[in-house]
């Protein structure tokens, strides 16, 4: 029988009874190591292409143990042969998971969410589409005025795209920086996501102790009094996705 | 298909949905290096990304005054 793997836990952590997973089935612990389970349920057969709801029901078995304890969440969509199958998956990498356990102990994820200002918006829309400017066409010459007007318009173009997205990297840094100094004393980890060209927004997680929390919302509330400028969003507590990472992902 | 179901949700359910989509099916452990998350997850999460920034948008134009700070719900 195929099983969905939920979270990684330490043994003994067990779900409630009536917990259910994917397909309505029953969560049930898994004892991989000593040191180390799994919740799991049974996928009697294809759940089908992924959906909103699929992506609730993992997160609220993976809520569920983190009301326990603290898990290593896994990321959503992945199933295994059988029991024995995620055993051998895991086998050569249980200390790392274990290690990785032992760090989230005790801890949550937290979430900002910074709106970055409007240097997204003059991004060139379609760079690359429709031409390269209003002289080009099809029967322009090589070498006419046209298709010089063309290239240089075409490296402004480019030129201006660099520039933004320098600029909106300079932009997270200065803010992920901000943050930091905010929650220094609260964050046991900081994970910032990548900023893409375009970005309307960056996300800084931070793994924080549980009775932190509260302390730590009042301390990100305390970045934007006074200024207008800076739009925060704070999220959690999460189990902490951000950081289950492993070596070799 | 993913985010069928998402016009029916308010700009706090979709902002926790929003963040939710990029925690679940972003991050978290990868143990079989043989995820099987299919296309439509892969729409999924770009559909959460594109939901969360429309409902920022929607924030930004609603009588939220600036400097407030919306909690998501535990």
């Amino acid at each position: 029988m195929a099983i969905y793997l939920y979270c990684l836990t330490e043994p003994g952590c067990e779900p409630l009874a009536e917990l259910r997973g994917i397909a309505g089935e029953r969560v049930r612990a898994l004892g991989v190591t000593g040191r180390l389970g799994a919740w799991v349920s049974d996928l009697p057969e294809d759940p089908g292409p992924a959906s909103t709801e699929l992506v609730r029901v993992h997160d609220r078995v993976v809520r569920a143990a983190l009301a326990l304890e603290t898990p290593l969440p896994a990321r959503f969509g992945q199933s295994f042969e059988s029991d024995a199958a995620l055993e051998r998956a895991l086998q050569g990498r249980t200390d790392l998971l274990e290690r990785s356990l032992d760090r989230v102990r005790g801890s949550v994820e937290m979430t900002v969410r910074i709106l970055l200002a409007e240097a997204g918006d003059a991004l060139p829309g379609r760079p690359f589409e429709g031409g390269v400017g209003m002289g080009a066409s099809v029967e322009s010459r090589a070498g006419s005025p046209a298709i010089e007007g063309a290239g240089r318009a075409y490296m402004a173009r480019l030129r201006e795209r660099q520039r933004v997205s320098a600029e909106l990297q300079r932009q997270a840094e200065f803010l992920q920086a901000r943050v930091a100094r905010a929650v220094d004393g609260f964050a046991r980890g900081e994970v910032c996501s990548p900023v893409m060209p375009g970005a309307q927004s960056i996300a800084i997680s931070h793994l924080v102790a549980r009775e932190a929390v509260r302390e730590y919302r009042l301390a990100v509330a305390s970045l934007s009094k006074g200024e207008a400028a800076l739009r925060l969003m704070v999220s959690g507590p999460w189990a902490p996705y951000s950081f289950a990472q492993i070596a070799g992902e | 298909m993913a985010g069928d179901d998402l016009d029916l949700v308010s700009d706090d359910e979709r902002l926790v949905l929003g963040e939710m989509l990029n925690h679940v099916l972003d991050k978290g452990v990868v143990i079989s290096g043989d995820v099987t998350i299919s296309v439509a997850g892969i729409d999924l999460v770009r559909a959460g990304l594109t939901l969360y920034l429309t409902s920022v948008e929607t924030l930004e134009r609603s009588s939220s005054p600036r400097g407030d700070i919306p909690v998501l719900p535990d």
